[in-house]
């Protein structure tokens, strides 16, 4: 079984994976791996812990793939599912470690973004990616999350509040929060670097 | 409207973060955690095809079903006021809706009063294996029905467990008929 890669869904990558077909779970790997890494990154902060963890989440779903594909109540896009098992192992490695309250609210130390834009001659908006990494990494983790699963990951609110457990308008609620202080810590640092030319 | 239509328009009219975020590579991870995670996914379907994992590359609602026809069938409901029935119609899957959980345990609870041969062990053996798996699938639900998910897995292993003894216990007793200790029975009530 095989199907062309780029249009599939990804149950129907699964499905092809089940009938034999390896290259359609590297297609469905290549489409999460970014957005599940940066979600865990953004929870524990280290880039060898969040890579143990998404060995666990990828490794997970294969063991239990049949009840998984049944479970799904027919969506196609198991993004949500990936991201709250991420959750779940980033929370349980973060409790058998007796340090979940301190960990959990610590920054995160590796950066989530690769080189700046400014860096890559690529500049749009004047917010260099290493600032905003860094502010993002500043807010506090039930905003961070949120805005990482909505504008990293693409989850609606509506996925966001299933994966993080909160009702949807609290997730918006913490959405909002979070990018007013982005926006308002961004504008203050571009103050403080007079770097600030289109006054947000 | 959907409650996305509406914080939608809430962001655009605050301006939402597509400029803040527009045009960033994520960070990504190393090239050694992704040939570990392909190559774990080509090992696992090797033995798929190889049909080393033998059941656990068996569907675990097939699985559930099976066993507890299985139960089904060598567990007589004395009375039969319905609630055996109830309890076997959804087990066995007839209704997408049902809750195995609750009525394996609810049959177990009855297992009492009830004859038992070899495939009694099997069958505990086949169910706590379900159970277990149950569990494993549990991250697919919201925290408050996990919860209690688990919670029922738990205490529906822990009858198992008791059964399991029951079982050893009784059989160097008797040989044909089944009679739980009292403290079993109490705590099936």
């Amino acid at each position: 079984m095989s199907v062309q890669q780029g249009m599939a869904s990804d149950r129907q990558l699964l499905g092809a994976y089940l009938g034999g077909d390896e290259p359609a779970f590297r297609e469905f790997y290549e489409r999460h791996r970014r957005a599940v890494y940066v979600y865990l990154l953004s929870l524990v902060g280290r880039r060898e812990r969040a890579e143990e963890l998404l060995q666990d989440v990828f490794l997970g779903l294969l063991r239990r793939l049949e009840a998984v594909l049944r479970s799904a109540n027919g969506r196609a896009n198991l993004r949500p599912y990936l991201m709250r098992a991420a959750r779940n192992h980033a929370v349980d490695l973060l409790r058998r470690e007796r340090r979940q309250a301190r960990a959990i609210e610590r920054l995160a130390r590796d950066a989530l973004f690769r080189a700046s834009r400014r860096r890559d001659g690529v500049e749009t908006t004047g917010v260099d990616a290493v600032e905003l990494g860094r502010l993002l990494g500043r807010l506090p983790r039930e905003q961070r999350e949120v805005v990482v699963l909505r504008e990293l990951a693409g989850l609606t609110f509506r996925e966001i509040a299933v994966t993080v457990g909160v009702p949807e308008n609290t997730a918006v609620s913490r959405y909002r929060y979070g990018i007013g202080k982005l926006r308002d810590r961004l504008g203050a640092a571009s103050r403080e670097t007079g770097r600030c030319d289109d006054g947000r | 409207m959907t409650m996305d239509d509406v914080t939608d328009c809430d962001l655009d009219r605050d301006g939402d973060a597509k400029d803040l975020f527009e045009g960033l590579t994520l960070e990504e991870p190393s090239p050694g955690a992704d040939r570990r995670v392909l190559a774990a996914a080509g090992e696992m379907l090797r033995e798929r095809r190889a049909g080393h994992r033998g059941e656990r590359t068996w569907p675990w609602t097939v699985a559930v079903a099976a066993a507890a026809a299985a139960l089904a069938v060598i567990v007589s409901f004395p009375g039969d006021d319905g609630a055996g029935d109830g309890a076997r119609s959804d087990v066995t899957g007839g209704h997408p809706g049902g809750d195995p959980i609750a009525a394996t345990t609810d049959g177990i609870g009855e297992i009492g009063d009830i004859d038992v041969d070899d495939a009694l062990d099997a069958t505990l053996g086949a169910l706590r294996a379900e159970v277990e798996r149950i569990g494993e699938v549990t991250d697919l639900l919201p925290d408050e029905d996990r919860d209690d998910i688990l919670a029922r897995a738990r205490s529906c292993l822990a009858r198992i467990e008791r059964l399991e003894e029951a079982i050893k216990t009784e059989s160097h007793t008797q040989s044909s008929v089944f009679g739980l200790p009292e403290t079993v029975k109490e705590g099936n009530a």
